[in-house]
């Protein structure tokens, strides 16, 4: 008897030993690459994308996601998915990255930002008169020219035969409409904003005096993208999560971080038709 | 009284903050029923205040200042707007001055509740209202999470007093305006515009020509100037400058600021070192 109490009680210890582990997770790179946003670095964003991580871990089990890296250029962020050491699993990426990438990477989109509630993004030229045609050959200011495919294969396509427009980097448009409005020697002929910064532009009292002019179809914001499949059971999951970011008081205030409410599923339509731009030579 | 600015340091992380924090508009709370007994707490606060006056500061005495206005404070009847606003200000110039993070931080929490108090007595009163923003904008600066709600406060406390027009510490308002123009992000998010902070800091200029610290920042304008326009008359304009006002021979401290403008060489010195 007392060999069997004896025996049941190692069971019994053994038992709450496993009980008391908890269950392995699962890990998965996340990266971010936003075009054209100077303080999209693992320094002054970092923060936030941990803390989008801590969210994911919680609300989907036995997930373990981790930040790789948060870049502002391209070419930094091909960087990260090419590291076999660390494997990406989701990234939010700009549509451009996405469009040209999305093969070499198999990458599958899952989901797309709302910057401020809206659905797509929709560019603008302002400018001192108002420019209803592609400027051709004009210096048109932009904070994207880290990915010149992204500018001229979808945002302002060149008709056939016209002269390319002259992109130039700036990373405050507000100065650079400044620039028109004063007059100043080097000026560039136009603004290239996008629809938040319009809205900018609008209330300013100077800025407002620029005309807008020529607009972009309405195209794909940030899109959440999974690479090769490493999700696995946890994509639904993660769809589920990121749709819902704005049901619940921490989603909200993660979403207002990462200055869109949630991230519903994209739209296909709008991305089969950018991708049709891309393929065309 | 002059000084105040560092600020804007936390402008640059407003892009993805990591989380969004209000600063407080607390006030002091309600303390009819402590009895005075032998304290006299508007004789405490007048000699807090000269605490403060007395120059050159140093940190010693304004934390004896600083403790004075509290215990003054702890009374209804020393809770005047001209000593509340006095006692923000020494809170700020703490917040400024000390390099214990953790004490700039108590002293800007403290110094805000005293400014939302003096608010409370006077709304839009100038000194209170300068003070509301500069206390904002470190509290911005020490935890980021609160960086996007100090910057709306800056905004809101500056463009009040620039829009009547009214000048306080030489030029303060363009001036704090201007140099969080300076550093912070361009819109959408944020309201960074290297040509509206540097016409705001011209404009410090007008009101307070000779004032030191309105030259460090502008020459910070004119350095930003000649790298982002290409012009590098602009970086001779300000090397000429922190000669002039700060560095050189000439160089003087304003009657009373030994203490802030030794803080401000050092920035003068930094700037140059960043801007070889």
């Amino acid at each position: 008897m007392k060999r069997m109490v004896a025996a049941i009680a190692l069971l019994m210890l053994a038992l709450t030993g496993i009980a008391g582990q908890d269950a392995p997770k699962s890990e998965y790179g996340l990266v971010v690459y936003k075009l054209g946003e100077k303080y999209a670095t693992d320094k002054q964003a970092g923060e936030t994308i941990d803390s989008l991580a801590d969210y994911l871990d919680k609300n989907i089990a036995g997930s373990d996601f981790k930040r790789i890296g948060v870049r502002n250029k391209p070419d930094d962020a091909l960087k990260l998915f090419q590291d076999e050491k660390n494997p990406v699993a989701v990234a939010i990426v700009s549509p451009g990255f996405y469009f040209k990438n999305k093969t070499d990477l198999k990458f599958t989109v899952l989901a797309e930002a709302q910057r401020g509630g809206k659905d797509g993004e929709q560019f603008t030229l302002v400018g001192r008169k108002e420019m209803k045609e592609y400027p051709a050959g004009k210096k048109v200011a932009t904070t994207m020219t880290a990915d010149l495919d992204w500018l001229n294969k979808a945002v302002l396509r060149a008709p056939d035969g016209a002269k390319p427009i002259d992109w130039v980097q700036y990373d405050n448009l507000a100065d650079a409409g400044y620039e028109i409005i004063d007059e100043e020697d080097g000026a560039p002929d136009f603004v290239l904003v996008d629809r938040a910064t319009l809205d900018v532009f609008g209330k300013d009292p100077d800025l407002k005096s620029l005309k807008s002019g020529l607009q972009s179809d309405l195209l794909p914001q940030d899109l959440v993208v999974e690479v090769d499949a490493r999700l696995g059971d946890k994509r639904a999951d993660l769809k589920k999560v990121l749709g819902a970011l704005d049901q619940n008081e921490a989603g909200k205030k993660l979403g207002e971080n990462l200055q869109s409410p949630k991230f519903p599923a994209a739209d296909d339509a709008r991305l089969e038709k950018v991708a049709k731009w891309y393929d065309t030579k | 009284m002059g000084l105040i600015v560092a600020l804007a340091a936390f402008a640059a992380l407003l892009v993805f903050p990591a989380a969004c924090k209000q600063v407080s508009t607390e006030t002091l709370h309600n303390n009819a029923n402590k009895e005075e007994t032998d304290v006299k707490p508007a004789e405490i606060a007048l000699d807090a205040t000269a605490a403060f006056d007395e120059t050159p500061r140093t940190l010693e005495r304004v934390r004896i200042s600083s403790s004075m206005f509290a215990r003054a404070l702890e009374y209804e009847s020393a809770r005047s707007y001209e000593t509340l606003w006095k006692a923000a200000r020494t809170e700020a110039w703490i917040a400024e001055y000390s390099t214990d993070n953790v004490e700039r931080e108590r002293h800007a929490n403290r110094g805000i509740t005293y400014a939302n108090t003096a608010l409370k007595l006077k709304e839009g009163a100038a000194e209170a209202t300068f003070f509301h923003g500069v206390l904002a904008g470190f509290i911005g600066d020490l935890d980021h999470d609160y960086g996007l709600d100090a910057v709306s406060n800056i905004e809101a406390d500056m463009k009040l007093l620039m829009d009547s027009d009214t000048d306080f510490a030489n030029g303060g308002p363009w001036r704090v305006f201007g140099v969080l123009q300076l550093r912070a992000p361009g819109p959408p998010v944020s309201i960074g515009s290297l040509r509206n902070g540097k016409k705001n800091l011209e404009k410090a200029l007008e009101k307070a020509p000779d004032w030191p610290e309105n030259h460090l920042y502008m020459a910070e304008a004119e350095l930003m100037w000649a790298s982002e326009k290409d012009k590098p008359e602009f970086k001779d304009q300000a090397r000429e400058r922190l000669e002039k006002y700060l560095l050189g021979a000439d160089a003087r401290a304003p009657a009373g600021y030994e203490t802030e403008f030794a803080v401000w060489q050092e920035k003068a010195r930094a700037l140059l070192e960043a801007n070889k």
